[in-house]
């Protein structure tokens, strides 16, 4: 196919993807209730900042991104030390071969948890953990998928150096933190990228975790922006949700390399 | 002289034995922000009594969810907000709630605006009465003036709608709905309605205005106790629904269409008649969002068979089985329910159920126009199975707007299905 | 889970068995068959239309080098985006007097009923695929760029045309790849709950439910976890045996 062609494909694509979130800034630069609005503003004296105003000041919605920031912050680190320790014993052990594993994994992919999340909760208020952040990041801290990821990629990386570092009287924790995890750091982008995704977008265990208002998550936030029972203010919706997507988006822009190269590898996977 | 200092050192020592108690209470958003809203009534209890409040607001959609977690796990806030429809499944499933006859004294009942309501409560959880209202409303309608006049609707007509003492019909309705059904633009296509029934909601009450209007039963159940679905209201309320829908009198996309859109589209002046404006809609938001809106409030009209009902609600507020502090709870509750309180919470545009309206409310004529409408305003029926018998005529409604069914196969249907949610609970 | 499903138990009480008793329930139950219908068309509409459209897209990406990491980048948005943000933004994108059906009308066409019954799935589907088409298009094009660009040269050379590199060498190197974002596909589309659950709530008339909803609904709203539980018995063993399937046809072809 022509050069044009291929740039006409991926720029129009591009335009599809970025169209609605335009959209819902622009929903969020009106200060009333109505969506009935052109999409191009007449004047700039139209748009104000009032939802912003409204979400940053008049409502916990800072305090509900630092705490969604700290769950996600949270489990990503516990699911890079938990995967990365699980891979690393599934990847060095003779153990059934990884056709098994995988199938496991994709199992408890499958299950769902909206029904789980009532003995988690149970068991959870056992240990006084309800209404905790740690009691969300604690059922989210070691994901399947990840330790997966992280048994493939290591397995790929070859034994020798370790053994040395074994032989030198390096600990088995300390060959996996000082020799084993530098080299599987495209394996640790993806699974730091893919984790704060989905913790943070986790929905039903923070909404039945927690309950205290300063508690909340930024998308049981969201959601509750979205249901209310007086109109739906769509400009503070859209506000609210435009701001909750920075971090995720943040935090891809960072480990966007290692991601990306990550993907490469893991391209060749299974 | 004896008796007084007997009374101060009682209220001292509870007050001591109370201090430094906090009670748990968990509300759903009746206004926006009601931790900060409550802020002040909580600070002059907490005053007054020694015991703190911690309020914590769980949403309309998933407070069930939540209440059921935490019942389940022994974590039971002290007071629980709910509605007509969600308190009775907690009783009847975990007898999770506590009985509040014998804290409800004859004092307080005789100031209840309608003690009748109390009863009811009782009656249908089995004689016992768990829950308080701290707070009533009631739905009128409203009208796009300006819609109306452009539209050449006569004077007299606007004025029937408006004015206790006269009634306007369904037929008025539909007689209006042909007058401002338009193409203002000229584009060929029509842009202004009457009226947008929000299909896709699954909320209680935009089926029961119709259906309590064209006679049905205000329990949804018949003499002998059954589902009454299949009965000529339902059939009534569908056809009607149907026939504004079918000559194009409504909107398109109303078979999906959220509560909120229709609200949206009345404010947006894109029709002109809305059956379920409450208070803090039509006095608060409105104005303050909307102020080139020209609307009037009306009564609701009477249906075919001569009815004339609106929808009444309330907040409600049950103490858990579980709390360890019953008698503090139930001393905000009371705290609640006095003048002074009363009169507070009034300001968010739902009103006391006991003690007098605040004079810049009590003065206001749409005000009375609420309270007008309080002697045939039905409440929120009460049913174990409510939960599910909104999500099946909700969805039946919503398979005769989009043409699945007739009204008759959709009133047998939600009949049949409404029974079968029964079984399922016995 | 499986315990549970043998018993009706409101979360509040206390469970009592009641055998096989939601399994027979569930077989009659229509809107859990309509759930189940309509989750198979999620995956059946979502697995296909994004397996092969993120492919062409990593195709048309490779043949670019210039801004090639800009569209990475802003492919992966939606993606990255809170899902419970796309949902109330496309929410809005399907108002009926929303954005989408400005834009038809502008184009002169007249405006869509994106949420009515006919088109709700196929709308809720265009969501996921709009959400999932780039990221998985990085997949892809990590597989296409293990494709050592000598091979396909010498291809050329020899007078492969287009059609024939892909048939004998792009698709088999591609095979791994394919299959693992048709099973991440299927397991997006059967967990579609928080779409449905911002846009529609399942309806109009139950026309958009997806099983994960209805378990959710019923489980946690209308006090029946046992019977929640049954059906969620049910979804896994579906998903689990699509997934199975799946593997099987890869393996085969």
């Amino acid at each position: 196919m022509k050069k044009g062609t291929l740039y006409l494909i991926a720029i129009l694509w591009a335009v599809i993807v970025i169209l609605p979130f335009l959209w819902a800034l622009r929903i969020s630069l009106i200060p009333t209730y109505t969506t009935f609005v052109s999409f191009f503003p007449k004047s700039l004296s139209e748009l104000s900042l009032v939802n912003y105003e409204y979400l940053l000041f008049k409502t916990k919605f800072p305090r509900w991104m630092i705490n969604s920031v700290l769950v996600s912050g949270g489990a990503t680190f516990l699911n890079v030390l938990a995967c990365s320790m699980l891979g690393y014993v599934l990847a060095r052990k003779r153990l059934p071969g990884s056709n098994v594993i995988f199938t496991l994994v994709l199992a408890l992919l499958m299950v769902p948890y909206h029904i789980l999340v009532i003995a988690l909760y149970l068991g959870l208020s056992k240990v006084k953990l309800t209404n905790t952040l740690f009691g969300v990041i604690l059922p989210l801290s070691a994901n399947p998928f990840g330790v997966f990821l992280m048994r493939q990629y290591i397995t790929m990386i070859p034994r020798e150096y370790e053994e040395a570092a074994l032989v030198d009287g390096c600990s088995r924790i300390g060959a996996l933190f000082k020799i084993v995890l530098p080299q599987a750091l495209p394996a640790v982008g993806i699974l730091t990228v893919t984790m704060f995704m989905e913790t943070w977008n986790n929905f039903i265990l923070p909404l039945v975790m927690l309950t205290k208002d300063s508690m909340k998550t930024v998308t049981v936030g969201i959601a509750d922006l979205a249901f209310q029972t007086l109109n739906t203010n769509w400009g503070v919706l859209m506000a609210g949700s435009l701001l909750g997507a920075v971090p995720t988006v943040l935090v891809f822009v960072l480990f966007n390399r290692y991601f990306l190269r990550g993907l490469t590898l893991h391209g060749g996977l299974k | 002289m004896e008796k007084r200092i007997l009374v101060l050192a009682g209220v001292l020592l509870t007050g001591i034995l109370a201090f430094g108690t906090t009670i748990q209470f968990w509300t759903c958003p009746f206004v926006s922000q009601p931790e900060n809203f409550l802020a002040p009534l909580v600070e002059q209890f907490t005053a007054q009594t020694g015991i703190k409040v911690e309020i914590s607001v769980v949403s309309y959609n998933d407070a069930v969810v939540k209440y059921q977690a935490a019942i389940a796990a022994g974590e039971a806030p002290d007071i629980m907000y709910l509605t007509e429809s969600r308190f009775l499944p907690l009783v009847k499933f975990g007898n999770a709630l506590e009985p509040l006859d014998k804290y409800l004294s004859d004092d307080l009942r005789s100031r209840f605006a309608r003690p009748d309501l109390l009863d009811q409560y009782a009656a249908t959880a089995g004689g016992s009465l768990y829950v308080v209202p701290i707070f009533f409303v009631t739905y009128l309608g409203a009208v796009n003036v300006d819609i109306l006049q452009a539209a050449g609707v006569p004077e007299d007509l606007i004025a029937k709608m408006t004015d206790p003492n006269q009634t306007y019909t369904w037929d008025d309705l539909l007689h209006i709905a042909k007058l401002v059904t338009k193409d203002l633009d000229g584009d060929g296509k029509v842009d202004q309605w009457l009226y947008a029934y929000p299909g896709g909601a699954n909320w209680t009450h935009p089926f029961l205005l119709w259906y309590w209007g064209a006679g049905g039963s205000p329990t949804l159940l018949t003499d002998e106790g059954k589902p009454a679905f299949d009965t000529e209201a339902t059939r009534l309320a569908l056809s009607f629904l149907l026939k504004l829908k079918e000559e194009g009198l409504m909107p398109p996309g109303v078979g999906s269409l959220d509560a909120g859109d229709a609200i949206d589209l009345f404010t947006a002046e894109k029709t002109a008649f809305i059956n379920n404006v409450w208070p803090s809609n039509s006095l608060k938001i409105w104005p303050e969002q909307f102020p080139s809106l020209n609307y009037r409030l009306v009564y609701p009209p009477v249906g075919p068979t001569g009815a004339r009902t609106t929808y009444f609600g309330s907040g409600l507020l049950a103490i858990a089985r579980q709390s360890k502090h019953k008698d503090e709870a139930w001393k905000f509750i009371e705290f609640l329910l006095s003048d002074d309180a009363q009169a507070y919470v009034a300001q968010s545009y739902y009103f006391p159920v006991t003690g007098k309206l605040p004079e810049e409310f009590a003065n206001d004529p749409r005000v009375k126009m609420y309270y007008d409408v309080l002697s045939y305003a039905i409440p929120e029926p009460m049913h174990p199975a409510m939960a599910r018998w909104k999500a099946i005529y909700n969805s039946e409604v919503q398979a005769v707007l989009i043409g699945q069914k007739t009204p008759e196969e959709a009133a047998a249907d939600m009949q049949r299905r409404a029974e079968q949610a029964l079984e399922a609970y016995q | 889970m499986f315990t549970i499903s043998f018993t009706r138990w409101p979360i509040i009480g206390s469970p009592t068995f009641v055998g096989l008793k939601n399994y027979y329930r569930l077989l009659h139950d229509e809107i859990f068959l309509k759930a189940l219908k309509n989750t198979l068309w999620y995956a059946l509409i979502t697995v296909p239309s994004i397996t092969s459209f993120s492919f062409a897209l990593a195709l048309s990406l490779r043949g670019i080098t210039w801004g090639r990491e800009f569209f990475k980048a802003i492919y992966v948005f939606p993606m990255v985006v809170t899902l419970v943000s796309t949902a109330a933004i496309w929410k809005g994108m399907y108002l009926p007097f929303g954005p989408l059906n400005q834009l038809l009308v502008n184009l002169g066409f007249s405006p869509v009923e994106f949420l009515s019954v006919g088109l709700v799935i196929p709308s809720l589907c265009l969501v996921l695929i709009w959400r999932d088409i780039g990221y998985y298009s990085l997949f892809f094009l990590a597989g296409l760029e293990e494709i050592p660009s000598e091979i396909l040269e010498a291809a050329t050379v020899d007078g492969a045309g287009a059609f024939q590199r892909f048939r004998y060498i792009i698709w088999p190197m591609m095979k791994p790849v394919t299959l693992l974002v048709c099973i991440l596909v299927t397991i997006g589309s059967f967990m579609i709950f928080t779409l449905v659950y911002v846009i529609t709530g399942g309806g109009p008339a139950y026309s958009s439910e997806a099983l994960l909803n209805y378990i959710y609904d019923v489980g946690w709203r209308e006090f029946r976890m046992g019977y929640a539980a049954a059906s969620a018995v049910i979804y896994f063993f579906i998903l689990f045996g699509l997934n199975m399937f799946e593997r099987l046809v890869f393996e085969r072809g």
